[in-house]
């Protein structure tokens, strides 16, 4: 038997502060990354079998 | 479309072609849990084939960042951090449980399209609110999930030797 899927950890103290303050940076991917994750995808969707 | 290829939902009929990502415990999730994690509804697997083989899998499943209510001291301290934000204590997530990619096709990109693909159906008509992508990453994999935009979710984990995975997150309100 396979190593079971971890669930995700609660946060608390340090890293949750420093998940609140990684969103506050309010980052945004670049119009490159954003054309590149589209196209990926594109080409993943053009291979479905079925409704995603 | 590139030598038939197809992405399919594994079913409990489905029978897998051969399949090596070259990690043992991948391998063997998808042979003998992937079926038991979708009969008790804990985990999809999708399987990208052509018609004699499986190129890669990947097992997705709801999920939540959560931040722990009863830690007052650190909600005091993000309160007077950052004032003018709204602050929630859980945010709807999906979660790449496994992904694997078959040892001969692992110069393809094919993890990173399927990433990409996650991302970008999370984004788009998207059916429920889903803030994060989450994985549950083998240490080996850390690398190609940081090149991929994720972050670690509690840093300490991929200090931790006793770990094998380690919980990355990206935030998907990024690419709106």
């Amino acid at each position: 038997m396979a190593k079971p899927i971890e669930a995700t950890p609660v946060l608390e103290g340090n890293d949750a502060f420093a998940f609140f303050a990684e969103m506050e940076k309010k980052e945004k991917a670049s119009k490159e990354e954003k054309e590149r994750v589209k196209a990926d995808a594109d080409i993943i969707r053009a291979m479905l079998t079925f409704a995603f | 479309m590139q030598d038939n290829r197809r992405i399919v939902r594994l079913t409990q009929e489905h029978v897998l072609k051969p399949f090596d990502c070259g990690n043992a415990d991948l391998n063997d999730f998808l042979l003998n849990d992937a079926k038991a994690y979708a009969s008790h509804l804990l985990a999809v697997t999708y399987l990208l084939e052509n018609d004699t083989e499986l190129l890669a899998f990947f097992s997705v499943s709801n999920d939540r960042i959560s931040i722990n209510e009863s830690d007052k001291a650190t909600w005091r301290k993000i309160k007077k951090e950052f004032p003018h934000s709204k602050h929630r204590s859980d945010y709807p997530a999906v979660k790449i449980g496994r992904l694997g990619v078959d040892a001969k096709h692992q110069k393809e990109h094919l993890g990173r399209l399927i990433i990409n693909f996650v991302k970008d159906t999370f984004i788009t008509n998207n059916r429920t609110g889903c803030a994060f992508v989450t994985v549950d990453a083998l240490k080996e994999a850390i690398p190609f999930y940081q090149k991929n935009g994720f972050k670690f979710l509690k840093p300490s984990e991929a200090e931790n030797t006793e770990k094998d995975t380690v919980s990355m997150y990206y935030d998907l309100t990024q690419l709106l």
